[in-house]
């Protein structure tokens, strides 16, 4: 009791207060919180280091966890190798999977109006209730607040907040996200959104318009509508249909490209700081 | 006069000595503690949160207030939430930054725990294990903030129980980076037998 009765407890309680209405006005107002910005900056390199160390305890680890995992694939690729070698269509598989890496990793011969520019990650989330990234890339890099963020995979999010040689970013599957999206096989529009019991799973949600002809396996793309992603990215499939008992209404689950279950295992990590017609409609 | 002032003399200069070694003491506790804080909080938002040990993240901060609780005083554990509160959430949450206030608060409720209990070990180990129900509380507000609803009882439990069990594991041996810094300082309390 005597603690809280202190002159300097009370003046840390108001500090905290003011510290969390600031943040939450500054926020609202969309500018960046200054002090925070600088703790962020200094404590960079420290979370660089961590996160490296992180990754070669994982690896180090993963050697010994995954042992008979491993031993199982091994036999597994050696046989499926030897299958491979006796057919004649192995060209024809190469030749797809090089198109398939053309597409997805060669973004930029194959998104020409796209500006990219790659990152590493250097932290993630304090809790467990958010999926939030920290990327080694800010404003000195051209990075500005909600540019979309990629993998070689497909969509991952858009960056919530940037600082001088850092940002944020806040992934598909978070329910402050939304995503305009249409499928490929019959070009339904929709929009995707986080949804808080499918976010464990690594999923999210689609709404579309009531009798839109949707079905299991459909590719979602992103559509460019909004002022975030542009349009043909790739954002997921469609997993299951379900109905809403609340709204009545139907709702496509979609398995995001991106395997946000196993978030430590996202590389190569691109932010598109520019586009054709979003800096067309910028002007 | 002459011996009013000889007497005068001693008393100013233990005055000055005790003033520089509250300084001196002052500083070493800014120091340490401001280390401290930094590699925890990165530790915990680089190295724990990409690890997922047990499935979740700890909260290292929560143990380290506990243990300058026992260790230093209430008082220090106070400016120390507040700091780390704001640097945890500067590193790695997004706006609003209430983790101040919820450590504040961990201060204030464990502080009232501790008032009868020997800095030890086994003290800690329950101060740490009764924090984890605010930790919890803090955790399941924010998945109602993050979710603009009440997320599922499953996914809210499988959730905060991993939390808890990897923050009672991983703050155990924080006991000790806190007991190091305290004897560092020079204000470690008495009885202290482990």
């Amino acid at each position: 009791m005597k603690l809280i009765k202190s002159k300097l407890f009370i003046i840390c309680v108001i500090i905290a207060v003011v510290l969390a209405l600031t943040s939450a006005m500054l926020a609202a107002l969309g500018r960046s919180d200054i002090l925070g910005s600088a703790v962020k900056t200094v404590a960079m390199p420290f979370e660089w280091f961590g996160n490296k160390v992180a990754g070669a305890v994982d690896g180090f680890v993963s050697v010994f966890a995954d042992y008979d995992r491993l031993v199982e694939e091994n036999e597994a690729l050696k046989e499926q190798i030897e299958s491979l070698e006796n057919e004649k269509a192995d060209a024809s598989v190469l030749r797809e999977e090089n198109e398939w890496l053309k597409e997805y990793l060669g973004l930029h011969a194959e998104n020409p109006q796209l500006r990219l520019t790659s990152a590493d990650i250097i932290s993630r989330e304090s809790g467990n209730y958010a999926t939030i990234l920290t990327l080694n890339c800010g404003t000195v890099h051209g990075i500005k607040k909600e540019m979309p963020v990629i993998t070689a995979d497909g969509v991952f999010g858009y960056v919530s907040e940037v600082g001088l040689d850092w940002c944020k970013v806040v992934s598909i599957i978070e329910t402050a996200s939304k995503v305009g999206v249409y499928t490929d096989r019959s070009g339904v529009i929709g929009t995707v959104e986080g949804s808080t019991e499918l976010r464990e799973s690594g999923m999210c949600t689609m709404t579309y318009a009531a009798g839109a002809d949707i079905k299991v396996g459909d590719r979602v793309y992103t559509s460019g509508t909004g002022s975030i992603y542009p349009g043909g990215l790739l954002l997921g499939t469609v997993e299951s249909i379900t109905a809403d008992e609340a709204t009545r209404t139907l709702v496509a689950e979609i398995r995001p490209a991106i395997d946000f279950t196993d978030i430590s295992s996202i590389k190569g990590v691109m932010v598109i700081n520019g586009y054709l017609n979003h800096e067309q409609s910028e002007q | 006069m002459n011996r009013a002032s000889s007497n005068k003399l001693p008393s100013s200069r233990a005055k000055a000595h005790k003033k520089g070694s509250l300084t001196l003491t002052l500083t070493k506790r800014i120091i340490l503690y401001g280390i401290m804080i930094l590699v925890l909080c990165t530790a915990q938002c680089s190295f724990f949160s990409a690890l997922k040990s047990f499935g979740a993240t700890p909260d290292l901060i929560l143990g380290m207030l506990v243990g300058i609780i026992l260790l230093d005083s209430p008082s220090a554990a106070a400016v120390c939430a507040l700091v780390a509160g704001y640097t945890i959430d500067a590193i790695g949450s997004v706006p609003p930054s209430f983790s101040p206030i919820y450590y504040l608060a961990c201060v204030a409720l464990l502080s009232m725990l501790s008032a009868k209990m020997l800095p030890r070990f086994i003290s800690y180990g329950m101060l740490v294990a009764a924090g984890l129900i605010g930790r919890a509380a803090f955790t399941f507000i924010n998945m109602c903030i993050a979710s603009a609803s009440l997320p599922s009882w499953r996914y809210a439990l499988t959730t905060l129980a991993a939390e808890a069990i990897c923050t009672l594991i991983f703050c155990l041996p924080i006991y000790f980076l806190a007991k190091l810094c305290s004897a560092a300082i020079g204000a470690r309390k008495k009885f202290d037998f482990m």
